[in-house]
């Protein structure tokens, strides 16, 4: 079983690579807990979750990281 | 007596207590729960609540919404508008369905599971409840979107890329150079209200 995702702090650009692929694993084995399994949805609540959160936060690799997390549970 | 090793090893400890992230920071809880703060809070929320892992039949007025939009579509494709069809045609029953996990802050009841909360609010029927797990609370914290207090909810329509919202959101993103301005501007983003989609039967 690997790492969970939500456990990483993104700092940096291999940061957030390592979350990619720690999101990937986690699709591969526990698909019945995202929320967006598939590209289309995953990506469609990716731009609501832009949309509707706090719009203050600067651009990091942090609030990249967030999006990617963000999209795996938003309705 | 000095001892190096000693002395290293109290070096580290203080390293790690006054330079390392704090444990905390590897736990992550994004969501902006300033944004759920009810404009007035219930007296005793608490006590409307089952206990831990039991359910039980709430008013849904009660209870508040934690994301400001919501898909109209469930994970398993089914529309929410044809839940709402079918609780209000008594096809489906509260307790057919997955209960609304729920949880209190600041006085209000907060939903996890936005989608559900709408079709029963919006048929008034009575919603099976059942508190949230801490991890769910904190896993989900990005959900914490509301910017009015849980009090409504857009939903979103439906469509393979960009689809339109369900209220403008001009003044929202009047702002230069931000990118959801610009998407919101461009010819077909404009307003319309709970699409309805196809009928389906009971979402995951």
């Amino acid at each position: 079983m690997s790492r969970d995702p939500d456990d990483l702090v993104v700092r940096s650009r291999a940061d957030l690579a390592d979350l990619a692929e720690l999101l990937s694993h986690d699709l591969a084995e526990r698909p019945d807990e995202w929320e967006n399994p598939e590209l289309g949805r995953y990506l469609e609540a990716m731009a609501a979750w832009l949309r509707d959160a706090d719009k203050d936060v600067a651009p990091s690799w942090a609030a990249f990281a967030d999006a990617l997390l963000a999209a795996r549970v938003y309705e | 007596m000095h001892h190096p090793r000693l002395f290293a090893a109290l070096a580290c400890a203080a390293i790690s207590l006054f330079v390392l992230p704090a444990p905390a920071e590897a736990k992550r809880f994004k969501g902006d729960v300033k944004n759920l703060v009810p404009e007035a809070p219930l007296p005793n929320a608490e006590g409307y609540l089952p206990s831990g892992g039991e359910t039980k039949l709430l008013d849904p007025a009660l209870i508040r919404f934690t994301q400001a939009s919501c898909s109209v579509r469930f994970r398993d494709g089914r529309s929410v508008e044809a839940l709402i069809a079918d609780l209000k045609a008594g096809r489906i029953s509260a307790e057919q369905l997955p209960p609304l996990r729920v949880f209190v802050l600041n006085g209000a009841i907060w939903s996890l599971d936005n989608r559900r909360l709408h079709a029963f609010k919006t048929t008034g029927l009575p919603v099976r409840v059942v508190r949230a797990t801490a991890k769910e609370i904190q896993k989900e914290s990005y959900k914490y979107s509301t910017a009015n207090g849980g009090r409504s909810i857009e939903v979103r329509g439906n469509g393979p890329t960009l689809p339109p919202r369900t209220v403008s959101r001009g003044l929202e993103n009047k702002g230069a150079g931000k990118v959801g301005g610009l998407l919101d501007r461009l010819p077909g983003r404009e307003v319309t209200r709970d699409r309805i989609a196809r009928p389906g039967g009971r979402p995951r």
